[in-house]
């Protein structure tokens, strides 16, 4: 993201006249996902938008922390210049005195709804879930995800063993997006249920970057890469195992330390 | 009528060569569009211009008052890592 998108025309530009910049790093938050260690100076791909969702959030937030926009994952740069513009107009309905909180919101999710209207074919096509994301969802939660649409399966014809989905049956990134946001208008950022919005398919994500031959027949690898980060048991073990399985874990380790010592 | 003889081999290859680039370069731009690789020293290069370039806080409270007295929108991201180191 900060090697592809983010650094790249037209955001970059857009980034440094027209807005505050922040981030903070969620590698201990519990709705965090994982992935394989990459250095600022690793390969990097440039992905398909939302790809990623539990490692990447990007709020679009007014100064007083009012969420306008949220985009989870990678996202690419032209895509991503055209959703802060739109946070711009959400922005001007936030702050328009003559509109009470209910004739906000109500126009906040018609504007979630309405831009997706202006999404091209081809933004569409770079919206596409990623193949592994689509098996998780249909894995561990078909019945319940909101990544499908269901009004083109056939409840009569759909075969759940098999599971063959018939086109356009799972919902591309940027409608999952706005429709989620929809349903948030005017959040406060520290009420934003993160975990919740951010959800859909597999915790890990890694494209297998740095093995990928770059455009100048190079590939890079780092000391460190290929490690892991974020919620994964490999990156950090022992906090991992903590947040499962509670403190009887630090417990237990203390108990056997008292034990050997008494021997 | 000797001419057209001689011709048409040159034609030809100039018909091969032009249905060949064709097929060719769209099937080349699509797969570079798919998945372009972005080299490490061009990943260096960008993420050293995005931090060098602009201030990237992580202290919320002050973004917000940044925003506040500059009249600007707040772009705040959530990463598992650090921008300008492992991620």
């Amino acid at each position: 993201m900060r090697a592809v998108s983010l650094s790249q025309e037209p955001v970059f530009s857009l980034l440094k006249n027209q807005f505050v910049c922040g981030y903070k790093d969620i590698e201990n938050k519990g709705y965090a996902g994982s992935s394989r260690k990459h250095s600022p100076n690793g390969q990097a791909v440039d992905t398909t938008n939302g790809a990623g969702p539990h490692n990447i959030q990007m709020f679009v937030m007014a100064s007083d922390g009012t969420v306008l926009t949220c985009l989870p994952g990678y996202w690419n740069s032209k895509d991503l210049a055209s959703e802060l513009e739109f946070a711009k107009t959400l922005n001007a309905v936030w702050v328009d005195p003559g509109l009470n909180r209910d004739e906000k919101n109500a126009k906040f999710s018609e504007m979630q709804r309405q831009h997706l209207s202006q999404h091209t074919p081809a933004e569409r096509k770079r919206s596409e879930m990623q193949h592994f994301d689509v098996a998780y969802e249909k894995k561990k939660r078909f019945l319940t995800s909101d990544v499908f649409n269901r009004t083109v399966i056939n409840p009569r014809t759909f075969d759940p063993v098999k599971m063959d989905l018939p086109p356009h049956a799972v919902k591309t990134c940027d409608v999952i997006m706005h429709q989620r946001m929809a349903s948030r208008p005017f959040v406060q950022y520290k009420d934003f249920d993160v975990k919740a919005y951010s959800d859909y398919g597999r915790p890990m994500y890694d494209k297998n970057e740095e093995e990928l031959v770059a455009s100048n027949g190079q590939t890079t690898k780092q000391r460190g890469e290929g490690k892991a980060i974020g919620n994964d048991p490999a990156a950090h073990p022992v906090k991992t195992q903590v947040k499962r399985q509670g403190k009887s874990l630090l417990m237990r380790a203390a108990q056997y330390g008292i034990r050997a010592a008494i021997r | 009528m000797r001419n057209r003889f001689v011709a048409r081999p040159l034609q030809s290859a100039f018909l091969a060569v032009s249905i060949a680039a064709g097929v060719a370069a769209p099937l080349l731009h699509s797969r570079v569009q798919a998945s372009p690789v972005y080299s490490g020293q061009v990943c260096s290069e960008n993420v050293g211009r995005l931090t060098n370039e602009i201030t990237w806080s992580r202290d919320l409270d002050k973004v917000q008052q940044e925003a506040a007295s500059q009249d600007k929108l707040i772009l705040w991201v959530h990463m598992v890592g650090k921008l300008d180191g492992f991620t």
